[in-house]
């Protein structure tokens, strides 16, 4: 039985591992690219938002390579996402493609039928490899994202531009190569030294943004055009406000056993939104303001075209940004989304925020000298 | 007490119990006049330019009912009127759309309708409301014959569809429309649409004629998963109901409205399957009508002469 999963960011490392433990062959689709992106675009609804026709790439993609099982996550609205997998059988069937879907819906919503999952997926190695896949792959994970968070640090401040993101993308090689947790380990330890022992020029004050929006497009690199790389290249420190290790913490174990409240992120947001609204929609709201009280220099807003959850916030977010006088620019991206234009409007963005500060600092000096 | 209710939305379903139970409270109700060319041109302006057409009107509709003198504005925060049910999350964020898109807005009034897990959540959230202009038992009454209120509106608008004449008579068509009540019964933003239809001699039914029990038959037998918009259910229930019934089937949609760009979808691979004539007709604020009644027109002749071949056939077979 060959699996294969839709790509969101690093983590098909860690569902490699997870599968790959539970005794499947894992068959990991290309990472995302332009054929991808045109493949999917072909046969997916002309204004569904952009993760769904990426899903459907990666699928063709991995079936051309022979995958014989999908594994898709479910929900349970309101976004889009939840009915993703079903609407993606229905055009893989309409293509003529026989392919079985495993859709894992949230254990609140269909127990039963999760349960079944389950049973077919540890029909090779029992209990005792779910276990072991599990604990692999969020090891793994835990990995994968605090290498990157450094990355974000590091990247600004570098001084033979693109070492970072050189040594990143080797030490995840390593990662996914490795498949005992002692190993993970130690190139996570070995790889954090490594990386912050990189020439970098400690002097740079690099401004600091944070990024709020849509869980896919902020994890996947091709969705969101290398984002967080093309910041740091700008000389800018990126916060992500959005990860999974912490996703799953909240969305997943506390919210299946009832334990999850996100008052705390409605006293934040409250006055610009006041409900929950589906997907990230009130995280990015109340994130935005903990970064405007954390005196970050700007927030980039990023979602993919038509989503629902974050064009509430799009509203939100500008008196956000007025009310708390700090900037904030939204990145719409789609299929027809241009690299240049993308890297303009980032420049832009940037130079603004720089020249901002200098002004204020100026301001500041002026008023010191008249007292 | 004068409370605003802009004329879009779900004003084109849950009306007149709105109207029932604020006049019931001793309050007025004001109404925006029908939409216009400037309605949705404020709209436009006001908003954020990812937002569907509809919520862009309905705020167009909010700034002209500010200049209406009114003491509050009625904008309620919809997550569910079904159990394990969402609307749009559009909807779930409406009030706070309205606050952020219009400067000294007026109090708004936003009851949150919540009945995922159980309606009595919907008549706590209104009971709650009507508390704020009348004495527990009397908001608690005049809920309970608001509802009976909406109930015997919603049959009404049932049976006018039975009373249409059945006889049907050649090359009088009749389509099933699908789509959301806002964009078949605003005459403006549909392009006029309904009208046009109805001048060319078309019999229509629509989704509103069909009864939950009936949409919920439908929806039981498809093998997909369970759909978790009350608005794509209904429209997939309706599709089925429609097809073999209707000549042809004219879905709505507006541009970039996220539950509709999933369900539409699947709609159209159903109609490709079953084979029933569809045409679907997306709207923006950029939608010009010559061009929509220029395809409509089409799509009639389409059908007529469709009918005509199989009525030849008929007959010589």
């Amino acid at each position: 039985m060959k699996l294969t999963m839709p790509h969101m960011g690093n983590c098909y490392i860690a569902a490699e591992a997870l599968f790959n433990e539970m005794g499947h062959e894992v068959i990991v689709p290309p990472l995302s690219s332009k054929k991808t992106l045109d493949l999917g675009t072909k046969y997916s609804p002309e204004t569904a938002c952009l993760p769904l026709k990426l899903n459907v790439g990666n699928f063709l993609e991995a079936i051309e390579m022979g995958a014989e099982i999908i594994i898709m996550i479910g929900g349970r609205g309101p976004c889009r996402l939840g009915y993703y997998a079903a609407v993606e059988q229905e055009i893989l069937r309409d293509l003529g493609i026989q392919i079985d879907f495993i859709i894992l819906e949230h254990p609140r919503d269909n127990f039963h039928k999760l349960q079944k999952q389950l049973r077919i997926l540890i029909a090779k190695k029992g209990i005792k490899g779910l276990i072991n896949g599990l604990r692999l792959a969020w090891e793994k994970l835990g990995a994968i994202e605090e290498l990157e968070r450094t990355s974000h640090v590091v990247r600004p401040r570098e001084i033979h531009q693109g070492e970072t993101s050189e040594l990143l993308k080797k030490l995840l090689l390593q990662l996914r190569m490795t498949n005992t947790i002692a190993e993970i380990r130690k190139i996570r330890r070995l790889g954090l030294s490594k990386m912050q022992s990189l020439a970098v020029n400690r002097e740079i004050q690099p401004l600091k943004i944070g990024i709020v929006g849509e869980i896919y497009t902020i994890l996947e690199s091709f969705a969101n055009l290398n984002l967080e790389e093309r910041l740091g290249d700008l000389k800018v420190e990126v916060t992500r406000t959005v990860n999974l290790v912490d996703w799953i913490k909240e969305h997943l174990i506390l919210s299946s056993i009832g334990l999850y409240s996100n008052k705390h992120l409605l006293e934040k947001a409250a006055g610009y939104l006041h409900s929950f609204v589906g997907g990230h929609g009130l995280e990015s709201v109340a994130r935005t303001v903990m970064l405007a009280e954390a005196d970050y220099h700007g927030v980039i807003h990023i979602l993919p075209f038509t989503c629902m959850p974050e064009i509430i916030v799009q509203g939100a977010l500008l008196r956000v940004s007025s009310d708390y006088k700090i900037p904030v620019i939204t990145l719409v991206v789609d299929e027809h989304t241009g690299e240049m234009g993308f890297q303009t409007r980032l420049e832009a963005f940037v130079e603004l925020i720089a020249r901002r500060l200098e002004a204020e600092k100026h301001a500041e000096k002026t008023s010191l000298s008249r007292c | 007490m004068r409370i605003g209710i802009p004329r879009a939305l779900y004003y084109y379903r849950y009306f007149p119990f709105w109207q029932s139970f604020f006049e019931d409270l001793g309050c007025q109700v004001v109404v925006s006049d029908k939409t216009t060319r400037n309605t949705m041109d404020v709209g436009v302006s006001l908003t954020v330019d990812g937002l569907c057409l509809p919520v862009k009107v309905y705020v167009g509709h909010v700034s002209e009912l500010i200049d209406k003198d009114i003491d509050y504005l009625f904008v309620p925060r919809i997550i569910s009127t079904a159990k394990r049910e969402y609307i749009c999350p559009k909807f779930m964020g409406l009030p706070d759309i309205v606050k952020n898109s219009i400067k000294n807005c007026p109090p708004i009034l936003a009851p949150v309708v919540d009945g995922r897990v159980s309606s009595l959540n919907i008549m706590k959230a209104y009971v709650k409301l009507g508390m704020r202009f009348a004495p527990l038992p009397q908001a608690s009454f005049a809920y309970l014959k608001s509802v009976k209120k909406q109930h015997q509106y919603e049959t009404a608008a049932r049976e006018k569809n039975l009373n249409n004449p059945k006889n049907i008579v050649f090359d009088y068509l009749t389509i099933g429309i699908l789509g959301h009540e806002y964009l078949i019964n605003d005459d403006y933003i549909n392009m006029g649409t309904m009208r046009w239809l109805k001048a060319a001699n078309c019999r229509i039914v629509t989704m509103e004629e069909l009864t939950e029990s009936t949409i919920n038959r439908h929806v039981g037998k498809l093998k997909l998963k369970r759909m978790f918009w009350t608005s794509g259910k209904r429209l997939l229930g309706a599709f089925h109901h429609f097809r073999g019934r209707v000549d042809g089937i004219i879905s709505i949609a507006a541009f970039s409205c996220g539950t509709d760009s999933l369900t539409m979808d699947l709609v159209e691979r159903y109609s490709c399957r079953y084979h029933v004539p569809h045409f679907q007709l997306s709207l923006d604020e950029h939608t010009g009508e010559a061009g929509v009644i220029t395809r409509l027109e089409a799509f009639l002749e389409l059908l007529i002469r469709r009918k005509k071949l199989e009525a030849d056939h008929a007959a010589y077979g």
